[in-house]
């Protein structure tokens, strides 16, 4: 049960910075993401028309990087949990049983990446809490902020993400 | 060429209708790496009370953005992009984006707006956008 989580219990994560690497964002990734989504902006997909635009090859739509699940290839299959997620990437023991659902992103964008940057990140746990709700019970709260950092080691966006831990109705 | 000198508070940008499709979602986790079980696998959804697989949350971010850089053309840049996931939606059920222009600040170039997806059913994100439009 999320009951059994003890936000007290996790204190010592609270302000803890983990860093790693991307790695290098190639064009194929970028164009991939934009077709995932079905968005054609031509900023994601011509080299052209992005340096007409004054960028150094095609942009990486924005809030790819904070997208990405899991940086790494992630343990074998029979290591997952039983809803597919990988228990490690949790800052968090969370129990087996519980549901997780994404609660939303605060992204500011410094600037736009480009096709062939390297990207490294500064991610930290700012937050463990929980509420009660109507519909769910008691729900528990993990938040985060990950600072992304470019080629030149500039600070290229910041996100402050929430994810919601619950159990099944 | 969007001019700031031509936005007003209370206009809202032309909607975005999407049509998520079951391969969709699959593209979409695949290039985020995302194993999430309730994006694939309907039966698995089901069991933790949904009525199909769910469009991802990151999706809804994203299908927002499409909307403010597909409004920006090469007049500006996005600057911020928050959404909260609040309601579900699921494949095959068309989505709606919408954006109204909360604060205009010509001294900034900057231009605020309320955004949001929605299906015929439920609003699934809010969030706030601002933008900087170049000279």
């Amino acid at each position: 049960m999320t009951s059994e989580i003890d936000p007290s219990a996790h204190e010592d994560r609270i302000g803890r910075t983990e860093t790693y690497d991307i790695g290098r964002v190639t064009g194929l990734m970028a164009r991939r993401y934009a077709r995932a989504v079905e968005d054609d902006n031509p900023l994601f997909h011509d080299q052209e028309y992005a340096r007409e635009q004054g960028y150094d090859d095609i942009v990486v739509p924005p809030n790819f990087l904070s997208a990405i699940i899991d940086h790494t290839e992630g343990p074998p299959s029979d290591q997952l949990r039983e809803d597919g997620l990988d228990p490690s990437r949790f800052p968090i023991e969370l129990p087996p049983e519980a549901i997780l659902m994404g609660g939303g992103q605060d992204l500011t964008i410094h600037r736009y990446v480009t096709a062939g940057e390297s990207i490294s990140v500064e991610e930290t746990v700012t937050g463990v809490y929980q509420r009660e709700s109507e519909r769910m019970g008691t729900l528990t709260f993990i938040e985060q902020t990950a600072e992304y950092y470019g080629d030149e080691d500039d600070h290229v966006l910041s996100c402050d993400k929430t994810m919601i831990v619950g159990d099944r109705q | 060429m969007t001019s700031i000198d031509e936005v007003e508070v209370g206009d809202e940008l032309p909607e975005l209708v999407k049509d998520p499709t079951i391969p969709q979602l699959f593209r979409y986790s695949a290039i985020t790496w995302n194993p999430h079980r309730i994006h694939y696998d309907a039966e698995y959804a089901e069991t933790e009370g949904h009525p199909n697989i769910l469009v991802q949350a990151h999706l809804h971010g994203a299908v927002i953005q499409e909307l403010m850089m597909d409004w920006l053309g090469g007049d500006g840049r996005l600057r911020e992009l928050s959404w909260s996931n609040v309601g579900r939606a699921t494949p095959d059920r068309e989505l709606h984006v919408g954006a109204e222009v909360t604060a205009v600040d010509p001294e900034t170039r900057t231009v605020e707006f309320d955004a949001w997806t929605r299906t015929s059913e439920t609003t699934c994100a809010e969030g706030t956008v601002a933008v900087e439009l170049f000279e």
